[in-house]
């Protein structure tokens, strides 16, 4: 399959592209669920979670760097056949859509609380999908260059906003380390392995490539960067500076620690920095949508992805809409972990396996 | 209308035919694009009939001249026609007439044959005539053009060809300084609205073996000359294609000026965001030349257009290389932030007082709550009022005759503004936000792009207006969208910021490194789709 | 036609869709329909009647406004500046005086719970109360004495800056704060505001945001210190500590005290150190202070917990009592005596919390969580009484001075 007309990604791009895909609303809001299911030491499972995590990472992309020149869709129905191949693929669909619909109600909560309080969900929700929309229908490069664009930019103020905050921050706060035992961090890994979402989608990006042997690395280098960068000093920061107790209360912690930065003019940068992580979100939102485009359009042998962008608008808006209470997005949620989990980690397993067996093509 | 232009622009390509400055090798039977058949199309042996064609097409105008005469001592009529107001009589005559009248005198009488009147013919094209430049043509479509350029025509009884003599002159501007391209550092001549004075221009600064200078003619009815100038070996081929490609494809009754080629070759007519830059200035024309670029000179205007642009073009002046690095980077990063903030601070000012008081700075906002007291309209009615405002007198300056068109301005912008906020109808600090836009906005060098970027803060206010800072936010990522997904000539329009080529981001975009550092060409112009890489020479 | 402009018919009709869909612009409110609120006091009702005993400070009552006919729970005033007013822009217009002279618009309205006020005060206020720039809330004593939960709990729901709120305990009523006139704000809350951000400061006085309040409250059961404050000939006096346990006000501590507890904390930026003259001299030395630091340290020591407050105090000094040449001598003397003046506030300080009030708001049993885990997994349930009981406290206090002065 000709894979439309997208131009071939750099290495730059390809690191960009892990980063731009997979940081959205959830830096935001995992600290909270983290330190009630491991209290201080949920830096150790981020740090096991990175691991689990990796392996299936690791596993998925030998997997797509063997059928290097293929689209996800067509090497899955290579190794499985294809019924189950189309079965499969449109589970990852299904996966995708729950996934993009969870970050964006999360995200529309955060603006409409935030910032702008009366107006309803669905508007919201409507202008950040037609936007993405707008991206996803002109292809693949320019949601690329969008991320080549606005993603160092934005982990560049991130790290700054965070390194502005320690003054204030209690490491002390973080002690005592594995002071309850190793049982509660390990299990709560188990639960954020599923929570990082987007490491197959990125994989999708495989047959884009220029340099494929340099594919691996610079995947577990931009996903390292992000773990132990980002992830865990937003962690570590967020309850040195605020307490177990208080962050599990909170819905957004990380904004509550932004409103910590102290600027000389301005005040209240929470505001500011919600506004901003709309590009973040935004970059993710278009990419899945693109994808989940692409992926049908390759499997209903259309011609390019634009019409079916369209059409994935309405649907897309109506699952934001739906979830009427926190309840109904705290399952969304839950079930997209569960799901994640199988698919990042345990589902590469037997298709490994499979494709060993087969002699790895 | 544009669908026209636009079907037109996929017509299948005819031949193109070939001019050089210089008048020689004028291809045979070629034809114009868009062909108007001029009623005949092969010229005859005898005079009084090819008199009477070129009488029919050019019709009877007063200032076409005719001259019979007879050559040497024999009964051989010749007639040569000229359009008055074009032809510097001084050529014609010591040129082509004296030559004729006197030289001729002395050949021997030919024999009336055949072959002996092709043989004066031949005499007459080779060997008598004193002009710098003849062409020898069949072509009668070729000549009648030729001869409303201010050439001259030369029909010899007996013979179905004509000469097209080259005794062009006409009163022309002189050379002065640049009306909208004002610098401080650089030289002062701009172009002229006679393409061969701009190409001299050109090749006075470049004397590089390489530049190319090609002429192509567009336009229907008003026949005018485009010359394409570029280096051979530093161009990008397939943009040089592309930009050929499109010219020919240009179908209109008449190009009357470069902006008409700007419009009708450009792949992005829709966005405000300009992919080709116009410049009154040879020098910027020779830099950009340098960088691979193709220029584009219209006769009969000093505006020359060169292709392609991307979006840190927007904020290069040609005097940006005279300076020394550390001023052109700090200059340049100004301009940015003037751009930005000219597009997005009165969408941004809206936003926060509308939606999002609590932003603001505690002393800020009760500042201006003070200011807003008793203001009637909302702060997005102020704001569009404003700009329009801003705009109206901008063009009302413009088209007020020079010393009158400066003073309104000024003396309008503040009357207006300070009795309105007297009044009571707008905020003051609304007024400093509009002047602050209208000052940011004229930082940028290219006068086009300055009004299409200002007219950009319009439906920002619209997007500010309506969600606040979430919908201007939504408005850039759709600009930036649009940006991104754009292309000049095939080169992506965000190159180098993206694709991201980060050799070239620091050398020349909203910084520019010394010159020491500069010893490459921006390869983009043959990165982003393709990855050839012949065109960089290393200084 | 319609075929070949089939495309642009699409987007303008979804635009035009959209349009009317999401217009309305369901969030703008223009900024001069604010009422700007800077500051709040909030109290119990008062007990001999709401209308009996007004405060003077408050200008605008909107009485009881208790709409479900309970008893009302808070009074609440607030405290808005008139941006045309502020800055003194017509003559006699200031933060003080007759009500319509005033600069700031006190209002003040009691109910059972801040929405209800807030709607009630709608009736007299003709400008919306906007709540997003309080920087300064105070409590009254007998509102704090009963407990300060509910007062978080109303600013968990509202959209307040909560880190760069300052909490303060007034001894007394709050809503008399506004009776004083700042000298050279116009509204009291900036006046706290800078008096909290101001780099010279006594020592005596803390300062408390919103944030660090409920982080202290979830991380210590309860157990904090707060800022306060007393209305005293006129003008608002800082310093001092309340203390609270369980979420209530139990007492407050004196200046002097209070300096103590910021001792321990490390949070002693500037002021002095009087040393009081010995026999036979007049004047006291005085150290100034420069900067200063602390580190507690949790040691368990025969099943009870014993903190050792390490304390380092840099300063310079000021005055002496006489004017003798300074020697090494002099030197080592004076630090000796700060020294021991230091380690005497800090165990006043540090006893009064423990026997008197009863309250870990120095955050030790944290402390002692972190650092000594296995001790404290015995002893958490008993927390509350081991510290009364059976905590020791060890201070070391280390003053280093460097000489300064005109006179030899």
């Amino acid at each position: 399959m000709k894979v439309f007309g997208a131009e071939k990604l750099s290495t730059i791009q390809w690191f960009i592209a892990l980063l731009g895909v997979f940081v959205e609303v959830q830096v935001i809001t995992f600290s909270a669920p983290l330190a009630q299911a491991a209290g201080t030491d949920g830096w150790i499972s981020i740090i096991l979670a990175f691991f689990i995590t990796g392996g299936g990472l690791y596993l998925w992309l030998r997997l797509a760097l063997a059928y290097k020149d293929k689209f996800l869709t067509e090497w899955l129905q290579d190794l499985l056949g294809k019924p189950i191949a189309l079965l499969l693929t449109l589970g990852l669909l299904l996966y995708w859509f729950l996934w993009i619909v969870g970050v964006n109600r999360t995200y529309a909560n955060l603006i409409q609380e935030l910032m702008l309080q009366t107006t309803p969900i669905p508007v919201l929700a409507l202008i950040a999908i037609f936007t993405a929309a707008y991206a996803a229908r002109h292809g693949l490069s320019p949601v690329i260059r969008l991320m080549e664009l606005m993603v160092p930019i934005s982990i560049v103020i991130f790290f700054g906003l965070l390194l502005a905050v320690m003054p204030q921050v209690q490491l002390a706060r973080l002690l005592p380390v594995l002071g309850n035992g190793i049982a509660r961090p390990l299990r709560a890994s188990l639960m954020l392995s599923g929570e990082l979402q987007g490491l197959v989608a990125v994989v999708a990006l495989v047959p884009f490539l220029k340099r494929h042997d340099q594919a691996l690395k610079t995947a577990f280098l931009s996903f390292g960067l992000l773990m132990f960068f980002l992830v865990i000093p937003t962690f570590l920061i967020t309850i040195g500076f605020m307490g177990v107790e208080t962050t599990v209360a909170q819905r957004f912690p990380l904004l509550t620690v932004t409103s910590a930065v102290r600027v000389p003019v301005l005040e209240r940068l929470e505001g500011v920095f919600a506004i901003g992580w709309i590009v973040i979100v935004f970059l993710t939102t278009a990419y899945v949508l693109y994808l989940l485009a692409l992926v049908t359009a390759a499997a209903l042998g259309a011609k390019d992805q634009r019409h079916i962008v369209t059409a994935l608008v309405p649907l897309l808006l109506l699952g934001i809409s739906l979830p009427g209470s926190e309840v109904a997005i705290d399952t969304l949620s839950q079930i997209t972990a569960a799901a994640g989990f199988v698919v990042i980690v345990l589902l590469p397993i037997p298709l490994f396996g499979l494709a060993r067996l087969r002699g790895k093509l | 209308m544009f669908s026209i232009i636009k079907r037109r622009l996929q017509r299948v390509k005819k031949q193109k035919p070939k001019t050089v400055v210089g008048d020689i090798n004028i291809q045979q039977q070629a034809k114009l694009p868009g062909e108007r058949v001029r009623g005949i199309d092969k010229l005859s042996r005898s005079l009084e009939d090819n008199i009477a064609y070129l009488k029919e097409s050019v019709g009877k105008s007063d200032d076409l001249r005719y001259r019979r005469f007879q050559v040497g001592d024999s009964d051989i009529t010749a007639v040569v026609v000229w359009v008055d107001s074009l032809t510097d009589e001084d050529r014609l005559v010591r040129g082509v007439l004296e030559p004729l009248l006197f030289q001729t005198r002395e050949a021997p009488p030919p024999r009336l044959s055949k072959g002996g009147i092709l043989q004066l013919w031949t005499t007459l094209r080779d060997k008598a005539l004193t002009v710098n430049a003849v062409t020898d043509t069949k072509d009668f479509d070729l000549a009648v053009i030729q001869l409303l350029s201010g050439r001259s025509l030369l029909f010899l009884e007996g013979v179905d060809r004509v000469l097209i003599l080259s005794t062009q002159g006409w009163a022309q501007r002189g050379i002065e300084s640049p009306v909208a391209d004002q610098t401080i550092r650089g030289p002062r001549d701009a172009f002229t609205e006679t393409l061969k004075v701009n190409v001299a221009q050109i090749r006075r600064r470049l004397r590089d073996p390489k530049l190319r200078v090609k002429l192509k003619r567009v336009g229907a009815r008003g026949v005018n000359d485009i010359a394409l100038v570029y280096v051979e070996d530093l161009v990008n081929p397939i943009i040089l294609d592309t930009v050929k490609k499109r010219l020919d494809a240009i179908d209109v009754d008449a190009v009357l000026e470069s902006g008409y080629l700007e419009q009708l070759i450009e792949e992005n007519w829709l966005s405000p965001f300009p992919t080709i830059l116009s410049t009154e200035r040879p020098d910027e024309v020779a830099g950009q030349i340098l960088e691979g670029r193709v220029a584009l000179l219209t006769d009969n205007t000093p505006f020359a257009v060169i292709a392609p642009a991307t979006f840190d073009s927007l904020f290069h002046a040609s005097e940006d290389y005279y300076q020394k690095w550390q001023l052109v980077s700090a200059i340049r990063l100004f301009r940015f932030a003037a751009t930005m903030a000219a597009i997005f601070i009165p969408a941004a000012y809206v936003a926060l007082t509308t939606y999002h008081q609590g932003m603001l700075p505690s002393k800020l906002a009760i500042a201006i709550s003070a200011t807003r007291q008793g203001v009637p309209l909302p702060a997005v009615g102020e704001a569009f009022l404003m700009l329009f405002l801003l705009e109206l007198l901008r063009e009302a300056g413009v088209r007020l005759p020079t010393p009158l068109g400066q003073t309104i301005g000024i003396v309008g912008g503040l009357i207006i503004g300070t009795a309105a906020v007297q009044a009571g109808l707008i905020s003051d600090l609304m007024v400093i936000i509009v002047a602050t836009t209208a000052i940011s906005s004229f930082t940028i060098p290219d006068f086009e792009s300055a009004l299409a970027l200002r007219l950009l803060a319009f439906p920002m206010l619209v997007a500010a207006g309506s969600f606040g800072l979430y919908g201007l936010t939504m408005a850039i990522l759709i600009m930036f969208i649009h940006l991104a997904a754009m292309k000049s000539f095939g080169v992506p329009y965000l190159v180098p910021f993206a694709p991201m080529k980060p050799r070239a981001l620091l050398r020349d975009t909203i910084v520019r490194a010394p010159w020491m550092s500069m010893k490459r060409r921006p390869a983009f112009f043959t990165g982003g789709d393709r990855d050839r890489m012949d065109d960089r020479r290393d200084s | 036609m319609i075929l070949r402009f089939h495309r642009a018919i699409i987007v303008t009709a979804v635009i035009v869709l959209v349009g009317t869909v999401t217009a309305g612009c369901f969030d703008r409110i223009e900024i001069d329909e604010l009422a700007i609120v800077t500051s709040l006091a909030i109290d119990a009702p008062d007990p001999q009647g709401e209308q009996g005993q007004k405060s003077q400070a408050v200008e605008t009552d909107v009485g009881n406004t208790s709409l479900t006919g309970e008893d009302p729970q808070f009074v609440m005033t607030f405290e808005s500046p008139r941006p045309d007013l502020v800055g003194g822009k017509r003559a006699g217009i200031g933060p003080g005086g007759a009500p319509e002279k005033r600069s700031v618009w006190i209002l003040q309205g009691a109910g059972t719970s801040m929405l209800e006020i807030l709607a009630g005060a709608s009736s007299v206020s003709n400008r919306v109360l906007f709540l997003r720039f309080v920087t300064v809330v105070f409590i009254g004593e007998d509102m704090a004495r009963g407990g300060i939960l509910p007062v978080l709990q109303i600013f968990q729901r509202t959209l307040l800056a909560r880190e760069a709120l300052s909490v303060i305990v007034v001894k007394g009523r709050a809503e008399e704060v506004y009776g004083v006139i700042p000298p050279f704000t116009d509204t009291l809350a900036r006046h706290v505001e800078e008096a909290v951000s101001r780099k010279i400061r006594s020592g005596a006085e803390l300062r408390t945001n919103l944030l660090e309040t409920a982080v202290a409250f979830n991380s210590n059961n309860g157990d904090l210190l707060l800022a306060s404050a007393q209305v005293k000939d006129g003008g608002l006096n800082l310093n001092g500590a309340a203390v609270l346990k369980d979420g209530r006000l139990i007492g407050f501590l004196t200046p002097e005290e209070t300096k103590g507890i910021n001792w321990a904390r490390g949070q002693v930026r500037a002021g002095t150190i009087v040393l009081p003259p010995p026999s036979g001299q007049q004047r006291p030395a005085v150290i100034d202070i420069a900067i200063s630091s602390s580190k507690i340290v949790p040691s368990i020591q025969m099943g009870r917990p014993r903190f050792t407050m390490n304390v380092k105090v840099r300063g310079t000094i000021g005055e002496l009592p006489n004017n003798d040449l300074i020697t090494p001598k002099i030197i080592e003397d004076l630090a000796q005596r700060a020294s021991e003046q230091v380690t005497q506030q800090v165990e006043k300080a540090l006893q009064k919390l423990q026997t008197e009030f009863k309250s870990d708001a120095l955050g030790l049993g944290a402390i002692l969580r972190q650092r000594q885990p296995a001790y404290w997994s015995q002893i958490k349930g008993n927390w509350d009484e081991v510290y009364v009981k059976d905590a020791e406290f060890k201070i070391v206090v280390d003053v280093e001075l460097t000489t300064a002065g005109l006179l030899r």
